[in-house]
Order: C-alpha cells, then structure tokens, then sequence
C-alpha cells in the first residue's frame, strides 16, 4: 500500500470530484467488462462529476452512474499536478 | 404464395428470391430504433424465435436489385454479450441464430456527437468481415452543438461507407437505402485485405486498445468545439440528487399514473360499451324460433370456421393438417350445439370474455406510451439511478422500479418493461413478483369489499384499499428477497449506466412502439384468453338445469314470482319476470361443473371462511380476476350486472345453513387477502411465459401465488375469528 499512496492511487470508490487515470481494474469477470466496455478501463482519463453511491463519472464524453460496489472494483491515479479545480480534500484522502 | 405487385408491404414468405438479411446493430441511444422504423414505417413485424426469449423486429425494404430484410438486433456496447438481449444481437451477427439466416451486410448505427464512444463497438462489428454501412446518425444534433466530422476521411478510415443521417429529420434516409442496396449486391468498395484487429500484438487490455483506436481515428476526423461543457446541467444535478431526484421522480410517476388513468377512462368505457353492444346484437341476430337443421348446421359451421380462421391469424398460428382438424371438430361441435346454448356461448363465452380483457388494452397501451417518451428522453436512466440504492436493500436492481411501478396499473406491461434489466436473474426475479402488485383489476374486488366491510365510512373504507396496495408491495418486495436467498440465489448486479444527454421523444416512435407492444399482447394473450373463455363458459353452463329440474323450493318461488307477475303490467311484472329468470339462472350455475366444483373444493376453502358459492366466484375468476364480482352476484340470485348497494346489501343477508351471516368482517378480510395475493390472471401467465421463454415460470409464478393468498387468508380469517370478529 505504500507504494500506491506514493503514486496517488487509490480506489474509485473514494475519489471526490475530479480527473483521474484509470490504472487497474480487478477481475476478469462480467462485472469487470461491463465497467472496461464503458471505457472504464486501463490508462484511459476519467472525471468523477458527482460522487456518492451510485456516483456519477464521465468518461469519454458520456456521462456514466456506476455503483459504489463496482467503483471498489477500479484503481485511479489522481496526475500529480493536481488541476485548479480538483477540490484539495482530494489529495488528503489520497494520501490517507 | 403469390405476392400482390400494387403493395410493397411483403411478408418474407411472399418472395421468391429470399431478401438479403441485414442487422441493424448499435449501441444504445444512438436512436437505432428511431432510424429502424424511418427507413421501415408499419411495415415493421415483431417476432419471436424459438429457444430466444428476445424479440426482433424485421421489415422487407424493397430496393433496387435485391430486397433486403432489415432486423433490428437489440441495442449493445460490445460483443461481450453480457445479457440476454447483447447475446441475441450476437448471436444472429454471427450467423449462429438456426431460425435465422446469416446477415449479408451489417448497418451499424453510430450517434454522431458520441463518435469515439460508438467507435468502440465498431472496431468489434468491422472485424467480423461482413459488408458493413455506417449510418452516422444524429449528424443534426452534432451540427447543432458544433461537432464536425470528416466524413470521407472517416469512411477510408474505417475501410467502409459512411452516411450521415438524422433520423429524426430524414436527412440522408435515402442515400442510406441506395448504399445498403449497393452493400447487399456486392457493389461495395472492398478493402483487399481482411480488417484488422486493432488489438493485433497488444499484449495489455483489449479494451483500451480499442479505445486508443478509436481515439486516434477521431482525433484525425473530429472537430470538437473547444468550449465543449464538462459539467453536467442544473436540471440533471436535480435530477440524479438522493434525495430531490427520488423525490422528481415519485411525483413524475403520480403524474403520468393521474393521466393514465384518465385518459383510459373513456376508451375503456367505449370498448365496455362497443362489446356489450355488439353482444346484444348479435343476440338479436341469432334466431329464437326453431330454424331448419339442415340451414343452420352448414351455416354455423362456417362462421366458426371463419372466427378460428381469424384467430389462427391473429395468433400466428399456420394452417397444418393438425390445426385444420381441430378447427374442423371445433366447428362441428359448435354447430351441433342447440340454439339456446349456442347463443350464450356467443354472447357471455366468445365476446364476454374477450371483452373482458380487452377492457384493458387502453391502460396498457398508455403504459407503453408512457415510458417509451421517458426511455427516449434519457430520463429512464436517471430514475434507474436514483432508485439503485433502494432497490437495492431488497435485492432488486435500480431498473426494476419502473416496471413494479406500471404493475400498479397492469402487470403485462411491466413485465414487457422488465427487458430493461440486463442480469437475467434479477429479470427473472422481477418478472415473478410484479403481479403481487395491485393492478386495476383488483380494483372491483377491493370496492366490493371494502362496501361489505364499512359501507357507512368512507374513511375506513379507504384503509382497506391502502391496506391492500400495501398488502400487495410488502408480498412482492418480500418474495423477491426469498426468491434471491432461494432458488435464483445470486447477488443483485451492481448499477453501471449511461446516463445519455436529453433529448426530445420522437412521438413517432412512441406511437409505433405501443403498435408494437399492443399486436404482441393481443397474438400472445388472445388465443390463449378466448380458449379459457370458452372453457370456463362450458364450466358454467353444463350440465345444463332444464326448468322442470328446479329444486323443489326454486320451482315453488319461480311459480310464485311468475304468477303473481301475469297479474300485473310494465315494470312490475318486468321486475317478477326478472327476478324469477335471476333464480333459474342461480341454480343452473350450482347446478353445472362449476357449482359442483364449488362444493367439492368445499373443504379446502372452509379454513378460509369461504362458502361454496365464493368457491364458484374464485373458480369462475382463475382467468380474470374481476369477474368474481359478477360470478357473486349470479351465485346470490341477482342479475350479473348487480353492483354498487344492490349488490351490498344481498351479499349481507346471505346466510351460512346454520343461519350465522356468510359475509363476516373474517371472510371479507381473508378473501380481499386472498384476492390481492392471487393470480387469478391468464394474460399476464401468457406474457411470463413469453418474457421467460418457459411455461415453467409461469407455472412457479401460478403455484407460489397460489399457496401464498391461501396462506395468507388462512392466517387473516383464523386470527381475525381468534380475535373475536366472527
């Protein structure tokens, strides 16, 4: 774990607003392919636009609702030249 | 066959050269649907393939060189196939479909202002190698907000023709259907070598892959505006809030329930009143005196040769020497009935009981009506996504709410609407359950009761309707949680949608969608229902009470009535003459099958308080459950059109033979109990068996409706007698 809080990964599930890279999605199952099909998938750019449960993400010009379940399932990178407008509360939980 | 040359609406059979198949293929929202029924009108038929559970529309397009018959696959984001529909589309794209003939050409429908996106699922369809037209569809909408394409550029890109379209408008419709007859006639540019795969030597993730392919296509043909909105609208921050879209969404649902219900108000009565009409008239065309057995035979033989004709057809049902026999002993048993008979067997078996049902299509088809606008506005997803988290707690997911929702009006279309659950679990789940939910015609039974119970207070009759609806959630969200933990043990599948942009319904389409829906309910349930009608009248009417077999009793108060009736003159004796053929009509239906059967079910049903005529009622109602209302008031010695106070007040008199009222508060409890947790429905067993692809489901949801209400009762009328309201 020490190594992704270095490179600013966490979960999907616990971002708040704004862009991330997705770096790693578990499993190979149906699930997982619902999410990749969506472009939810690796090295490909992601925004949370609202989060919660079920969050709101958009992804490749769409907008997407996922379920907290299935963010759980998806690594992010937070870029490390946080945005403007990336909230700043999101690097603390990064860094948690 | 021979086709007829002045129409060019041909069904399949009717060509010689079989057309060209050609799938319509997408993703979801690129309104691909919208540009199926442009480039095909009414000439669109729905069917459904043995072994699928999944309907495809099909339409011949008659083109220059070779027709083509355009099937529209169900919408799909890639060729995982990870519901039953996405296997389907799948399925017939690979020519795997045995009913079905491999596609000669694909048309793949991208959304134009989504091109990256839709890229994606291309990459997929042009590696199979089948000629391929890409309509670029919503190029309007793209104009709109300013994206602009290349589309020469992106057509050698991809190795195929592309057409921007806009089905809304009708731009580049027919260019499209030029293209497509040159695709299918083999005059389509070719690439010399084989597509490849985009994902050839990749060693990481095939879907990335593909997206950086589709990236790279786009880059080089796109334009984007540069102030493309990143944030998402006021409305859909409102819209998709815990708490004010759940909120928006209860009260769009009131609203389009509100004008449901009055806007079904006058068809409904229009088609109540259209039956009865037709009932009394063809009661005045079949002769009462004795005709010529020679005439009549041939004569009705014929006409119900005809009816079954017309029923086969409206059923789909081909003329093999199998059918053509049983239409043939059919009509001969028809004709060989006595006139008398053969007149109730036309007016209260054939048109009674299709009218019964028919009653209903209004509701239905506005249902559809409803949430066709909704689905095509792009709000659907978001309700979806509001009600995730509260589904969810019972085991259903977020898109089940919409269907239990319509159930609340008629279960048939929610069951229809379940298709939008993409695990077949969770479908499944959904489909058994929705009929617990208080439909309409539940309605008569609750107002009969609640009348028997508090006719005095309105107030408290009103608890008895609430009670009932929530009777009927609480049953359904419960079996639904059982039904998960048992035999369809599985987790719910977690929420993952697009929430597409709005946009405005096409009433096109929505009005061609309630076509669609409607002809599939009435080919599935009409067959089935006018067989069960018929069934149940013989039920009821045989073996037949002659007057001179009257019990005693019956025959002294007939007489009596009768009697007293010559000595008086206009209403009067209209009144005697009536109640004196209400006894007649009393005792022939406890006389027949289904007064038998009654009794003999006596026992089972005596836990419940129920007597043996309330038997008759719920054995008469096994099909539709309103007609226990008047199968009660035949039972009690009133005229079947008995309701309201009339109808009240002698169901209160009645009395057990031990002199103790037959309608307590217990037995009113345990049979409105009884009434809300039944089935009591064929039509909707006919669209489970359809959505299902098994009578097994159908028959799990007959039996476990079925124990559940008599349990259900049993425990209402014990603990209420326990109580001490006898």
């Amino acid at each position: 774990m020490l190594s992704m809080s270095r490179l600013n990964m966490i979960p999907l599930s616990q971002m708040s607003q704004g862009r991330a890279i997705c770096r790693q999605v578990e499993g190979d199952g149906p699930l997982a392919s619902r999410l990749k099909r969506l472009g939810i998938c690796e090295g490909r750019p992601l925004e949370v636009v609202q989060a919660g449960d079920p969050m709101i993400l958009r992804v490749i010009g769409t907008n997407i609702g996922l379920s907290k379940q299935l963010a759980e399932l998806v690594t992010v990178e937070i870029p490390a030249s946080v945005p403007a407008e990336l909230p700043a509360d999101t690097l603390v939980t990064a860094q948690s | 066959m021979t086709s007829s040359p002045t129409l060019n609406v041909l069904s399949p059979e009717d060509i010689a050269v079989e057309p060209a198949l050609v799938v319509v293929v997408g993703n979801p929202n690129t309104g691909k649907t919208s540009l199926f029924n442009r480039l095909t009108g009414m000439r669109a038929k729905t069917a459904n393939y043995p072994g699928i559970t999944v309907d495809l529309r099909r339409a011949v397009l008659k083109l220059p060189g070779r027709d083509i018959e355009l099937a529209d696959l169900p919408g799909l984001y890639s060729l995982d196939a990870l519901s039953p529909e996405e296997q389907v589309a799948k399925s017939v794209l690979l020519g795997e479909l045995e009913s079905l003939a491999a596609p000669a050409a694909v048309l793949l429908v991208v959304d134009a202002t989504q091109l990256e996106r839709n890229l994606f699922l291309a990459s997929e369809v042009l590696e199979l190698n089948l000629p391929t037209v890409i309509a670029l569809n919503l190029i309007d909408a793209a104009d709109d907000i300013e994206i602009k394409i290349e589309v020469d550029r992106l057509s050698s890109e991809l190795g195929c023709v592309v057409v921007p379209v806009s089905a809304r408008t009708g731009r580049g419709i027919e260019e499209l259907r030029a293209t497509l007859a040159h695709a299918v006639s083999r005059e389509l540019p070719m690439l010399d070598e084989e597509h490849q795969s985009c994902t050839v030597g990749c060693r990481g993730c095939t879907y990335s892959a593909r997206y950086e392919w589709a990236e790279r296509i786009t880059s080089g043909t796109v334009q984007q505006p540069a102030n493309a909105s990143q944030s998402t609208s006021f409305l859909d921050r409102v819209l998709t809030n815990p708490v004010l879209g759940v909120g928006a969404f209860l009260g769009l649902m009131l609203g389009v329930f509100y004008l449901i219900f009055s806007l079904a108000d006058v068809p409904m009565t229009l088609i109540d009143e259209g039956f009865s009409r037709i009932a009394a008239t063809v009661d005045g065309l079949i002769p009462t005196q004795p005709i010529n057995r020679w005439l009549w035979l041939p004569v009705v033989g014929t006409l119900t040769f005809l009816v079954t004709g017309l029923g086969y057809r409206i059923a789909g049902i081909r003329w093999t020497k199998r059918t053509i026999v049983i239409a043939a002993i059919v009509s001969t048993l028809v004709a060989l009935l006595p006139a008398d008979d053969f007149r109730s067997l036309v007016v209260n078996g054939v048109i009674g009981g299709v009218g019964g049902v028919l009653v209903f299509l209004p509701q239905i088809c506005l249902l559809f009506f409803f949430i066709c606008l909704l689905e095509d506005s792009g709000y659907m997803a978001r309700a979806a996504f509001v009600m995730e988290r509260l589904m969810r707690s019972v085991g259903l997911p977020g898109k089940a709410f919409v269907p239990m929702l319509s159930a609340h009006a008629c279960a048939i279309p929610g069951i229809m609407a379940a298709r939008v659950i993409e695990d077949w679990r969770d479908r499944l789940v959904t489909i058994l359950v929705l009929p617990l939910l208080t439909c309409s015609a539940r309605l008569p039974v609750y107002a009969m009761v609640a009348a028997l119970l508090f006719s005095d207070s309105p107030s408290k009759a009103a608890l008895v309707f609430v009670g009932a609806y929530l009777l009927g959630i609480a049953a359904a969200l419960l079996t639904a949680l059982g039904l998960k933990k048992s035999i369809l043990r599985g987790e719910t599948v977690p929420l993952v949608i697009e929430l597409p942009p709005y946009r405005r319904p096409s009433l096109r389409n929505a009005l061609l969608t309630v076509y669609d829906r409607a002809s599939v309910f009435v080919q599935n349930a009409g067959s089935a229902i006018l067989m069960i009608s018929v069934i149940l009248w013989a039920l009821a009417t045989y073996p037949k009470l002659s007057e001179e077999q009257l019990p005693p009793q019956a025959a002294a108060e007939v007489a009596a009535l009768r009697a007293s009736a010559e000595e008086l003159t206009g209403d009067d004796a209209e009144t005697l003459i009536q109640e004196a053929d209400q006894l007649v009509a009393q005792a022939g239906l406890a006389h027949s099958f289904a007064g038998r059967l009654g009794r003999f079910v006596e026992p089972i049903f005596r836990p419940l308080g129920f007597d043996w005529r309330i038997n008759v009622g719920v054995i008469s109602s096994f099909a539709a459950r309103e007609v226990v209302v008047s199968t009660l008031a035949i039972m009690y010695g009133m005229g079947e059109d008995a309701e309201g106070d009339t109808l009240v007040e002698t169901l209160r008199r009645q009395q057990r033979p031990d002199g103790s009222p037959v309608f307590t508060t217990a037995t009113c409890l345990s049979l409105l109990t009884f009434y809300v947790l039944a089935m009591q429905c064929l039509p909707t067993q006919v669209v489970t068996k359809r959505e299902t692809g098994s009578w097994r489901w159908a028959f799990l949801q007959l039996g476990y409706m079925t124990l559940l209400a008599y349990a259900a009762a049993l425990i209402v009328y014990q603990s209420t007698i326990a109580l001490g309201y006898a």
